[in-house]
């Protein structure tokens, strides 16, 4: 070991920093490092002398109260934390502003500063992302909402009360957990011994959130002026995405029959998943499954915008949903009815109907999983 | 940390005592870093009080998930004093406007080689060793990586003795 190669560790040995064990045997018995050593001790030493020599600062009692705060556009937040040219950050906002006129346009429309807080939530840094919704105008009924998706192998539990407003600026308590090695989460239970925290979320600001065991949140927010009807996809297109496949109401029709009638239920949408399935379970009927992929026993049946069509024993099927379900042309279906929900899912009644969209094998297997 | 948080957020909804705590904690220390980085007394209040007045007007400036605070209002201030320095356009740094027959001899030939570094090597090195910042910190208030903060001080460092030993008074001392 040269001094040369040990003298960077011996200004972090001064810093209380862990050096690797070579670097300090040979600072041990090396006089030219010891000198080193002892001389960064003795500027440091100094230094807090000079410091400590220093004339006292008098402060002035000052009223920040009287002081006007300001409130920065963005505008003058690029200008505040610009570091690249003005011309080019101007071009910059020039170039979105022209690219975004029609998003702008819809904003407008939908009212700015609306009673309602629409939360998305981003997982740094891979991206996974989400939106709840809650109303800041007191109404007990919608002033908390929920997500807990499968992230990394584990499930994310996210919960936002709303607490108060001031202006712009919306003040939520948040819970935020992780159960890692895991894919079910129990909303009551899961949550109990996760303290709150207090966060104060404002349109255009972005509020990162730790989460022990699997890391930060980014936490966004915009107002709406009114509920949207799909309250966890309020962004969501007419057109489905990639591998999208949703189910937004359904009614079933059997030959001239209503077999089922869900449009009070919601709705359900996977993305991403190229194997997405939807399930029907109604009590009576027993259980429809409904694929984008072929799999053994199912049927082929056609798509067309919100309009699902089958055959099965011989009989016409036709589904309706309020949106149009996927991009394929083509499903395959399949119905069992004999099944029964309670046998294959936790907490299951067999005398409520209910309805899911997940990926074919999870609902295959023996063991479904809310 | 956590009465600084607390405080902070009283400060965030406007509350004027709760911001007087954290510049009553922070502003002396930041008049004296301040002091070292412009050599200006004078200059460095000015520039102390431009900063609070700063971080009170634009309260979202600051993000507690992101470091602590003393870290942020002393990059804050270490901004203003860079912007202080551009205003004054060829002056040399190194001004001292304090009489040295105020200083002791050994806290004198600390001072005048501290007065040689560039800007950001005073900084580096009287916030880790009067300040008492972790690497974290620094890289922080710094605006540098993490691991860059090690070799940087590792140079200032060098810097340092080697002005010092290169002063009269050290040759002395050493023959």
């Amino acid at each position: 070991m040269k001094c040369d190669e040990a003298a960077e560790f011996v200004s972090a040995l001064c810093d209380g920093e862990t050096i690797p064990r070579e670097v300090a045997e040979h600072i041990g018995t090396c006089e030219v490092c010891r000198a080193r050593l002892n001389a960064y001790s003795a500027i440091g030493v100094e230094l807090k002398r000079v410091a400590s020599l220093e004339p006292p600062v008098t402060m002035k009692a000052r009223s920040w109260e009287k002081e006007q705060r300001i409130r920065m556009n963005w505008w003058q937040m690029g200008r505040t934390a610009m570091k690249i040219p003005r011309f080019a950050f101007a071009s910059m906002l020039a170039l979105i502003l022209v690219l975004s006129s029609s998003l702008v346009l819809v904003r407008a429309r939908t009212g700015g500063g609306g009673p309602v807080l629409v939360l998305t939530f981003k997982l740094l840094p891979d991206g996974t992302t989400g939106d709840c919704i809650i109303t800041t105008d007191g109404n007990a009924r919608t002033n908390q909402c929920g997500y807990t998706p499968g992230v990394r192998g584990g499930m994310l539990g996210l919960k936002f009360r709303f607490v108060s407003r001031d202006g712009d600026r919306t003040q939520l308590g948040v819970k935020a957990t992780y159960k890692s090695h895991s894919d079910t989460f129990h909303f009551i239970d899961d949550f109990k011994d996760v303290p709150e925290r207090m966060v104060w979320v404002e349109p255009g600001e972005k509020e990162q959130i730790a989460v022990s065991g699997l890391g930060e949140i980014e936490l966004t927010g915009e107002y709406l002026d009114h509920l949207p009807l799909l309250r966890f996809r309020p962004k969501e297109a007419l057109d489905p995405q990639k591998n999208e496949f949703r189910v937004v109401a359904p009614v079933l029709i059997r030959g001239k029959e209503v077999v089922l009638n869900l449009s009070e239920n919601g709705y359900s949408i996977d993305s991403g998943d190229p194997e997405a399935a939807l399930m029907i379970y109604y009590p009576g009927e027993g259980r429809y499954l409904i694929s984008t992929v072929p799999f053994e026993g199912a049927v082929d049946g056609t798509v067309k915008l919100g309009q699902i069509k089958f055959n099965l024993e011989g009989q016409d099927y036709l589904l309706l949903t309020a949106m149009p379900t996927t991009r394929s042309e083509h499903v395959w279906v399949s119905h069992d009815p004999q099944y029964k929900l309670s046998e294959h899912m936790q907490d299951a009644r067999d005398d409520l109907p209910m309805f899911m969209v997940r990926k074919l094998s999870g609902l295959l297997g023996g063991q479904i999983h809310h | 940390m956590a009465e600084d948080r607390e405080l902070w957020e009283r400060s965030r909804q406007g509350d004027g005592r709760a911001f007087e705590a954290l510049y009553l904690k922070y502003a002396p220390k930041l008049e004296v870093f301040l002091r070292q980085v412009l050599g200006n007394q004078q200059a460095a209040q000015d520039v102390m009080q431009e900063t609070f007045t700063q971080i009170w007007q634009r309260p979202n400036g600051f993000e507690p998930e992101r470091g602590t605070l003393r870290a942020y209002v002393f990059g804050a201030g270490r901004k203003r004093a860079a912007e202080w320095w551009r205003k004054q356009g060829t002056r040399k740094e190194t001004v001292q406007d304090e009489p040295a027959e105020c200083r002791t001899e050994t806290a004198s030939l600390v001072a005048d080689a501290l007065a040689q570094l560039p800007q950001e090597g005073r900084s580096l090195i009287w916030l880790r060793e009067v300040e008492g910042y972790s690497y974290a910190e620094l890289a922080e208030t710094l605006e540098i990586p993490i691991g860059t903060v090690r070799s940087r001080l590792f140079g200032v460092r060098e810097e340092l003795r080697k002005i010092w030993r290169a002063t009269p008074q050290a040759k002395e001392r050493d023959s």
